[in-house]
């Protein structure tokens, strides 16, 4: 308990003095801005670069899996809670849009709002349990919770709605935005739309981050007992947050089912979670974007390794997931986010705050 | 109904086995193994090869031994290294374990689902109150109820053991009061290994050897230890007996259904005692 308080001081008073750098007088941030509305804006040129439609495949795959990551990451940034269950709202929100728009004949858009809100009302009653726990048993119970309905799902009483082991090809009613399902099998429109979403999800995320909520999570994480002796609830926070990041990985199962118009029970099992959790550890989930990153090295690599039949894909992954946590474990962005901060330091070293006071 | 407390019984003590080799890492170092489920499913691929090769009796001996010197190796090796991290780092780095494992499996032995007979003398089946029951399934009862009494008196009267149970109470301690927690850290490795190795190769001949089967298990011996309370011996074999009477009068009588009691029983039991559960699982 020491040892965490004594390493988050440290890290507080590395951030201090880090945006005492950056501070003096406002104007220095705007360059920031632009590069990111510029970063953004370049996102929906990816098409023009990346030309092959298998390799635009890929980028759509990654989007995809990134924003899951990004939901999933969010809750072990805010509050060091390690969810091995969100296949339930990754999967979930698939099924239950693909189970509107194919059995109740629902059109594209309100099929995709009653998923999101069933995801969103499931969140809201598994969280109220869950939220309690913390650590590693809140993990384990993620997963119990995941498994459950990854087994209903499976189970033959329900073969009718989620077609079971044979899977559930999705049949698309209506439009959105003007598509049909003919635009969102097509990976160039989808990557235009999966970019948005990225879009407005990380400046979502990055908001609520830096809002007061956003702050009160993070006094959660490093010190609970001291956030309620201060005389704030720690429970709701927290089932918020659990909300929110279950919400973002049930988007990401929407763009899933749009995209691949089929789902198999895959997409509910605990290892769908696990990729989610890979993605971003690997890319780093202390960083915004580091789930993104870590989808996209997933997604290529995989291509890339996984070739004439063979099959060691998970050897790579487990080794990878191995070395990124014993040696590097703020990820791959994390690590070289801390190497230019350390460079940038060496450079310019900064006033001795700790010393002097 | 004396059948279906034997299948019980036999399905119920193959968990206790894999949920006391969980537990007992657990209750040391709070950390999940997530590779548990690997090992099991390693060590019944591999009862199946010796079986078919030499005999069921070699490898019931000597997958748990090397399983027992892997998992000291492996401690001794790795995890001694990392004791310091947080332990849901290190139940990641047991997630990419379990990933190199399985897919080791698989190279070896491919993908396709393996049956193994029971062996030479529990072959045939004998009468439990006037019907047939296979005999390899009461061996399975014995054996793991004598291995799981084994265990528990092991952690009980051995200064071993008592060292095991000081230490899951408070590590630091327990090292403090001149215990060589290094040493016993490795030994509950190995200890926890040969258990996965254990019901590895007792299930091979009573279930169908899968891929799959240690991930489904894993969870499964999750929610017995987490039910039972961790550290409890006593609990962890309750909490399995009753999983698998539960689940196998179930399969009874709500075909189908039954394959989510465990889930039920565990999110019963977290709306009944909350602070239970997660207050055991913390410390």
């Amino acid at each position: 308990m020491t040892l965490t308080s004594e390493d988050s001081m440290e890290r507080r008073i590395k951030a201090d003095v880090g945006s005492g750098n950056r501070r003096p007088g406002g104007p220095r941030l705007r360059p920031m801005w632009v590069v990111k509305v510029g970063l953004v804006a370049i996102g929906f040129l990816v098409p023009l670069v990346v030309t092959g439609p298998y390799q635009r495949h890929l980028v759509v795959n990654a989007a995809i899996l990134g924003i899951f990551g990004l939901g999933v990451a969010f809750l072990i940034r805010r509050l060091g809670m390690v969810s091995l269950g969100h296949a339930l709202y990754f999967g979930g929100a698939a099924y239950a849009f693909g189970a509107f728009s194919t059995h109740g004949g629902l059109d594209i858009v309100p099929a995709l709002l009653l998923a999101l809100g069933g995801v969103v009302a499931v969140a809201l009653a598994v969280g109220s349990l869950l939220v309690r726990s913390r650590g590693i048993a809140f993990t384990m119970l993620t997963l119990a919770f995941g498994q459950f309905v990854f087994t209903l799902a499976g189970l033959t009483q329900t073969r009718s709605v989620t077609g079971g082991d044979d899977g559930l090809p999705v049949r698309m009613n209506g439009t959105l935005l003007g598509l049909t399902v003919r635009d969102f099998s097509n990976p160039t429109t989808m990557w235009t739309i999966c970019w948005a979403v990225v879009t407005v999800v990380l400046l979502a995320l990055g908001l609520i981050g830096r809002s007061r909520f956003g702050k009160l999570l993070e006094a959660i994480r490093e010190n609970e007992e001291r956030v309620r002796f201060n005389g704030s609830n720690t429970y709701l926070p927290v089932l918020v947050a659990y909300v929110v990041s279950a919400l973002v990985a049930g988007i990401a199962g929407v763009l899933f089912a749009l995209y691949n118009s089929f789902l198999s029970l895959d997409v509910l099992a605990w290892t769908t979670s696990g990729n989610a959790l890979i993605v971003s550890f690997i890319g780093g989930c202390w960083t915004a974007t580091g789930p993104l990153w870590g989808a996209l090295i997933y997604t290529v690599g995989n291509a890339m390794l996984v070739s004439g039949g063979r099959n060691e894909w998970q050897l790579y992954v487990g080794v990878a997931v191995i070395v990124v946590m014993v040696f590097a474990k703020a990820g791959v962005v994390g690590s070289l986010q801390a190497q230019w901060v350390r460079r940038r330091e060496r450079r310019q070293p900064p006033v001795d705050l700790v010393r002097t006071s | 109904m004396a059948i279906q407390l034997l299948n019980a019984l036999a399905y119920g003590s193959l968990l206790l086995i894999l949920a006391l080799g969980l537990a007992m890492i657990f209750g040391l170092g709070g950390v999940f193994n997530f590779g548990h489920g690997a090992l099991y499913m390693f060590s019944a691929y591999t009862a199946y090869s010796l079986s078919s090769a030499v005999s069921f009796w070699l490898a019931l001996v000597t997958v748990p031994a090397v399983l027992a010197l892997v998992g000291y190796l492996v401690d001794r090796g790795a995890f001694r290294f990392l004791r310091s991290r947080d332990p849901i780092e290190l139940a990641i780095i047991t997630y990419g374990g379990a990933l190199v494992v399985e897919n080791i499996v698989v190279m070896v032995w491919g993908t396709q689902p393996r049956a193994l007979d029971a062996p030479a003398p529990f072959n045939g089946s004998v009468s439990v109150l006037g019907d047939p029951y296979p005999s390899y399934r009461l061996f399975v009862i014995v054996f793991s109820l004598a291995v799981a009494i084994g265990i528990a008196s092991w952690l009980r009267y051995s200064k071993m053991g008592l060292h095991v149970r000081a230490a899951s109470r408070d590590l630091r301690m327990t090292a403090v009061a001149g215990v060589d927690t290094d040493r016993l850290n490795a030994v509950v490795a190995a200890v926890s290994f040969g258990l996965a190795g254990v019901a590895g190769v007792l299930v091979a001949p009573y279930a169908t050897v899968s891929i799959d089967m240690g991930a489904r298990i894993l969870v499964i011996a999750l929610i017995v230890t987490t039910v039972g309370g961790l550290g409890s011996i006593g609990g962890a074999a309750i909490a399995a007996i009753a999983l698998g009477l539960i689940q196998v009068t179930g399969d009874v009588n709500l075909p189908g259904w039954s394959a989510l009691t465990p889930y039920v029983v565990m999110i019963v039991v977290l709306i009944v005692h909350p602070r239970g559960i997660a207050g055991r699982i913390e410390t």
